[in-house]
């Protein structure tokens, strides 16, 4: 096991961060180039959201990730991807629909008709063998990726976890008359880009003299549309995360702009005893895992990463980097006795 | 991408020229154009798997309007055979027009 936060809550090491994403301003089709990012041959018909996020973790291993410190078998990975996919199913679907049937799909790009072959190339280039989630809950599914990895690595399904998110942009409207696409996002825009983490108990990456870049832990919660947050719901989940501990919490909000994720954030600032930064989630997940993996890689502190969505998804983060807060002098938690051994 | 087919208007069928349809495999294949000689054999020199041979394959049948059938994929296995196998497709499907 790894360390804790307290209450029993794992919290896992994260020894790798990386991720691709355009410049502000760049082209569609000029900010990632997979012959360059990825090899000269064979990544082709990926998907782009596919291609970013290998690259992603790529990046991840060469930031000091080791996946394959233990077997192939013992590996995992927990993926996150909304709508990255999108503008592929149109393009399969428009085959089938006007252009001859399933016959005339192109049998390279059809293995990606599910959004659960996200991972298909990326696994199988790593050899992550253990087991491989693709999660697609609107907006928090990567940081519900790393509350479903966190549970397979607790229940020992896997010894190091790879986390990742991809998307792709939107795609554009068959009329051209930029109607929405999905939440408010026009047509043809979103986000674009991929984060990945490695994860792993962290007794196992100081056994490997690696570099911590902090530890992580998410909950995740869900309220039906239209019923009203109940009472101790957010305050029980921010306690559960934060446990007992005495530091100063820094909160970041990700939010749609709903109403209900409005709700959630100021229940978790309450909690929290903070007033969280609030920025603009995105049209799919990438916001809050680049969010996210913003945290692990800034000064040290504490930090509370909050997603939340008008469909009543909502998802919360620990992040502390630094020090390790259970073995500084100062800090006399439970989880000392609880963590790493 | 590359246009590689021109219709006859006399018949419609569209018109095989070599070096378009280099154009295309090396496209299909993601290559360069001069690895994909006459006679590089796809899956020994251009490591084309059964994946990417059936991508072929669609992919020709689409721009040539001709249907392939499963017995006659064995052509499929260099630029020449290729080029072979729709010509003489082409020739078919002109005469029976």
């Amino acid at each position: 096991m790894s360390g804790t936060n307290g209450t029993g809550g794992t919290m896992w090491a994260v020894t790798g961060v990386g991720g691709v994403a355009p410049e502000p301003g760049a082209g569609d089709g000029d900010w990632f180039d997979h012959r360059v990012r990825l090899g000269p041959r064979g990544y082709k018909y990926l998907p782009a959201a596919a291609q970013y996020l290998l690259a992603a973790a790529r990046a991840a291993l060469a930031d000091g990730g080791r996946t394959d410190a233990v077997p192939a078998d013992r590996r995992g990975a927990a993926l996150a991807l909304n709508g990255g996919f999108a503008g592929l199913f149109d393009s399969m679907d428009r085959r089938i629909a006007l252009e001859g049937g399933a016959a005339g799909l192109s049998p390279a790009t059809a293995p990606f008709f599910a959004v659960s072959l996200l991972g298909s190339r990326l696994t199988s280039e790593l050899s992550l063998k253990a087991f491989a989630l693709t999660l697609a809950s609107p907006k928090v599914a990567a940081l519900e990726a790393v509350e479903a990895g966190g549970r397979a690595l607790a229940a020992g399904r896997c010894d190091t976890l790879l986390v990742g998110a991809a998307e792709h942009r939107l795609p554009e409207s068959p009329s051209g008359d930029g109607f929405p696409a999905g939440d408010g996002f026009p047509a043809g825009e979103g986000e674009q880009g991929a984060v990945a983490l490695t994860l792993e108990p962290r007794s196992a990456a100081e056994a490997r003299g690696a570099r911590v870049r902090g530890t992580v832990a998410a909950r995740s919660l869900f309220v039906p549309p239209g019923r009203e947050l109940p009472a101790g719901l957010v305050s029980g989940a921010v306690r559960r995360l934060l446990s007992d501990l005495d530091t100063t919490v820094e909160v970041h909000h990700v939010l749609d702009g709903s109403p209900f994720a409005a709700t959630v954030a100021a229940a978790v600032d309450r909690a929290a005893g903070a007033t969280g930064r609030v920025t603009p989630a995105g049209a799919g997940c990438l916001a809050a895992a680049q969010a996210l993996a913003g945290s692990l890689t800034g000064p040290p502190g504490t930090r509370l990463l909050t997603t939340v969505t008008r469909e009543g998804h909502a998802a919360l983060a620990l992040v502390r980097t630094g020090p390790d807060p259970y073995r500084g002098p100062g800090t006399s938690h439970t989880s000392q006795k609880r963590g790493t051994h | 991408m590359t246009e590689t087919t021109v219709s006859n208007p006399a018949t419609g069928t569209p018109s095989l020229d070599k070096e378009g349809l280099r154009v295309l495999v090396a496209e299909i294949l993601d290559l360069d154009v001069a690895e994909v000689t006459d006679d590089a054999h796809f899956v020994d020199d251009l490591d084309v798997d059964s994946l990417m041979a059936l991508e072929i394959t669609v992919r020709l049948e689409r721009e040539y309007a001709v249907r392939m059938a499963e017995s006659e994929l064995v052509a499929i296995t260099s630029l020449q055979g290729t080029y072979d196998l729709l010509e003489r497709k082409l020739k078919e499907k002109g005469q029976a027009a």
